[in-house]
C-alpha cells in the first residue's frame, strides 16, 4: 500500500478497479486475486473470542495496537470473503486509530460487491469492520490519537 | 414420471431469469415453490370468505371457519389421523416440535431423559437439549455414522426408559430415510413416545401416522407447496391432552374468571389466538393439488430425480457426497475437495443455479460426517434431468475457476 495516499484514496482505486470491470465473474477473479495477498491466520489461532459474530461464514479477526497504529489480521475459509475482507485490511491496516474512526466504508455499497453477497454475509462483512472500528475507538479513549 | 412441461405451468417462479437463464431451484429442502390453484386460493379466501374463525355468527365468518375446518378435516386424511381433533395448526414444523416440548415442562424433571438422533435438524434437537438442561433431565443422542442410525445404540438408551424419542422421517442434510417402523415399535417396547419431525418426510414418503403408530408427527406446510407460516402437529388424542398449552390467549379457553380459567377441547386448546386460517386453507389447497397430481407420482419423480442427481454427481472428481444410508429421499450433500461451500454457491448462483450452502441446521450431522459445511441438492417433481445436468456442469465450471486460487 502507497503509505501517502488516504484511507479514501486508496478506497476509491478499489472501487474503480470493480467498477470497470462490469462483470461478475471477473469481479470475482479480482476478489479472489486480492484474497491471494493476504496472510492467513495459522489454525491454531483461530480461537472462538476471535471468530467475528454475525458472519456464517467463519471469519477471524486479530487486532494489536503497536506504536500508535491499528494492525489487522483477518482471514476466512471461503475464499470471496476473504477477497472482501482484504480490502477492508489493506486499506486499514496500520493506520492511527482516529484514522479508522473517521473512515466510513463505501467499497461494498458502491460497487456489485453488495449485489454479489447475500444479505446475510453483507452485515457480517459489516460486522468486520465496525470491530475494527470498535477497536480503534478503545484505543482513542486510552488516550491513543 | 410426470410431464415437466405440464406441471411447471402452474409454477411461473421457475422461469426466472438469472444470468440469462431460466433458474434452476434446487433447493426445495428449504422450501418449496407455491403454484397457481394455491396462490388463486388465498386470493378467493381474501375475496369472498375473509373474516376471523370462530368468532361469529355473520356469514363471512361462517364462511372462513368452515373453510379454516374443511383445511383441517384434509390434513387429517392426509396424514391417516383418526379425527380432525388430533390436528394442530402450528407456525410450521419449529412451533409444532416447541409445542410438544413446552408442553412437557410441567411432566418432565430429574430422572427422565429424552433421546433424539445426531441427524436430527437444531429444530428437533435444540428444544430437548434445553428442556434438559433447564429440568436436570437426561438427553441422549443416538449416532448415525455415515448417515444411518446406529441402532445398538438406540436400544441401550432405550434401557434408561425415556420419555420420549424424538426422530427424524428423512434428515434433511444426508437425505437418510430413517427405519422409523423400527425405531417405534423398539421405543414403545421400552415405554417411550415417539416425535417423527415430517418437514422433510412428508413429500417424499408415504406417511399414515396410524399405521405407523407414531405419537407426534410435525411437518411444514412450506416444504409442501404451501405459503409460509403455517404447519401441523399430530398427535395421539391421549398425548396432545398431556401437553400443557404452551401459549394462553382467546380462542383456548372455556370459562375465564378472576379465581381461575378453564381450557377449551381438543384442537382449540393448543391453538391460542386467532390462528393462521388462510394459511391452513392454502395448505389444504396445497395437498388438493398434491393428491389431484399424485402423491405417488410426485414421490417416484422425485426418488428418480434424486437417484439421477446422486449418479450423476458421483461422476464428478474432488466431489464427495455426505452419507451412504441405505435409502435416501429428497436431498443430496456434498462437498468439493479444497473448496468451501460458500464459495461454491455464490459461483453457482451467477450461473444460474440455486442450492443451499452452509450449515444446513444441522450441525451434529455435519460433526459426524466430519465438515464445518457442504452444499446441498434438493429437486422437486417440478425440476428436470436437464437442470441437474445444467448443475453438474455448473460444479465443473466452478471447481475449474476456484482451482487456482485454492490451496492443496
Amino acid at each position: 500500500m502507497d503509505e501517502k495516499l488516504t484511507i479514501a484514496e486508496a478506497e476509491n482505486t478499489y472501487i474503480d478497479d470493480l467498477n470497470t470491470l462490469g462483470d461478475w465473474f471477473l469481479e470475482y477473479e479480482y476478489l479472489l486475486a486480492i484474497s491471494a495477498d493476504l496472510p492467513h491466520i495459522p489454525k491454531e489461532e483461530r480461537t472462538a473470542e476471535r471468530r467475528v459474530k454475525g458472519c456464517q461464514t467463519g471469519v477471524w479477526l486479530l487486532l494489536r495496537y503497536e506504536d500508535g497504529r491499528v494492525r489487522i489480521a483477518a482471514d476466512s475459509d471461503a475464499l470471496i470473503i476473504r477477497g472482501i475482507i482484504s480490502i477492508a485490511v489493506f486499506l486499514l491496516d496500520g493506520r492511527t486509530p482516529r484514522e479508522i474512526c473517521a473512515y466510513t466504508p463505501r467499497y461494498v455499497e458502491q460497487t456489485d460487491i453488495k449485489a454479489q453477497i447475500s444479505t446475510d454475509r453483507f452485515h457480517g462483512i459489516q460486522s468486520v469492520i465496525e470491530e475494527i472500528k470498535r477497536f480503534a475507538a478503545q484505543q482513542l479513549e486510552g488516550g491513543a490519537q | 414420471m410426470l410431464s415437466a412441461d405440464i406441471i411447471r405451468k402452474d409454477f411461473p417462479i421457475l422461469d426466472t431469469d438469472i444470468g440469462g437463464a431460466p433458474v434452476a431451484y434446487l433447493d426445495n429442502a428449504a422450501t418449496t415453490q407455491v403454484p397457481l390453484p394455491v396462490l388463486e386460493r388465498v386470493r378467493e379466501h381474501y375475496l369472498h370468505d375473509n373474516a376471523n374463525v370462530h368468532r361469529g355468527i355473520h356469514t363471512l365468518s361462517e364462511r372462513s371457519t368452515a373453510a379454516f375446518e374443511g383445511a383441517r378435516e384434509t390434513v387429517a386424511r392426509f396424514l391417516g389421523a383418526e379425527s380432525a381433533e388430533e390436528i394442530i395448526f402450528t407456525q410450521g414444523t419449529t412451533d409444532a416440535i416447541n409445542t410438544v416440548a413446552s408442553g412437557m415442562r410441567r411432566s418432565i424433571g430429574r430422572g427422565d431423559s429424552i433421546v433424539v438422533t445426531s441427524l436430527e435438524h437444531h429444530s428437533n434437537f435444540v428444544p430437548w437439549q434445553q428442556l434438559c438442561e433447564e429440568k436436570g433431565a437426561r438427553f441422549g443422542v443416538v449416532p448415525c455414522p455415515a448417515g444411518e442410525i446406529d441402532m445398538a445404540a438406540l436400544r441401550r438408551e432405550l434401557e434408561s426408559a425415556p420419555k420420549l424419542v424424538c426422530v427424524t422421517q428423512v434428515s434433511n442434510l444426508t437425505g437418510t430415510v430413517m427405519p422409523l417402523r423400527e425405531i417405534i415399535e423398539c421405543a414403545h417396547a421400552a415405554g417411550a413416545a415417539v416425535l417423527v419431525d415430517g418437514a422433510q418426510g412428508v413429500r417424499h414418503e408415504p406417511v399414515n401416522v396410524r399405521e405407523l403408530d407414531c405419537d407426534f408427527y410435525c411437518f411444514s406446510g412450506h416444504k409442501l407447496l404451501a405459503p409460509t407460516g403455517i404447519g401441523v402437529l399430530y398427535g395421539k388424542r391421549e398425548h396432545l391432552q398431556q401437553l400443557t398449552p404452551a401459549r394462553y390467549g382467546g380462542g383456548m379457553v372455556d370459562i375465564v374468571l378472576a379465581s381461575g380459567t378453564t381450557f377449551g377441547d381438543l384442537p382449540y386448546r393448543l391453538e391460542a389466538g386467532t390462528p393462521n386460517y388462510v394459511g391452513a386453507v392454502a395448505l389444504g389447497a396445497a395437498i388438493e393439488y398434491i393428491e389431484r397430481t399424485g402423491r405417488e407420482e410426485i414421490s417416484r419423480t422425485e426418488h428418480e430425480l434424486l437417484s439421477y442427481a446422486e449418479r450423476a454427481l458421483a461422476q464428478i472428481d474432488g466431489l464427495r457426497i455426505l452419507g451412504s444410508p441405505a435409502r435416501r429421499a429428497g436431498v443430496i450433500s456434498f462437498t468439493l475437495d479444497d473448496i468451501h461451500p460458500y464459495d461454491a454457491a455464490s459461483i453457482l448462483d451467477k450461473l444460474g443455479i440455486a442450492l443451499r450452502s452452509g450449515t444446513h441446521c444441522a450441525q451434529p450431522g455435519l460433526n459426524e460426517c466430519g465438515v464445518e459445511a457442504a452444499i446441498r441438492l434438493s429437486p422437486a417433481f417440478y425440476n428436470t434431468r436437464e437442470e441437474i445436468d445444467r448443475c453438474c456442469a455448473a460444479i465443473r465450471r466452478t471447481m475449474e475457476m476456484l482451482a487456482k486460487w485454492t490451496k492443496s
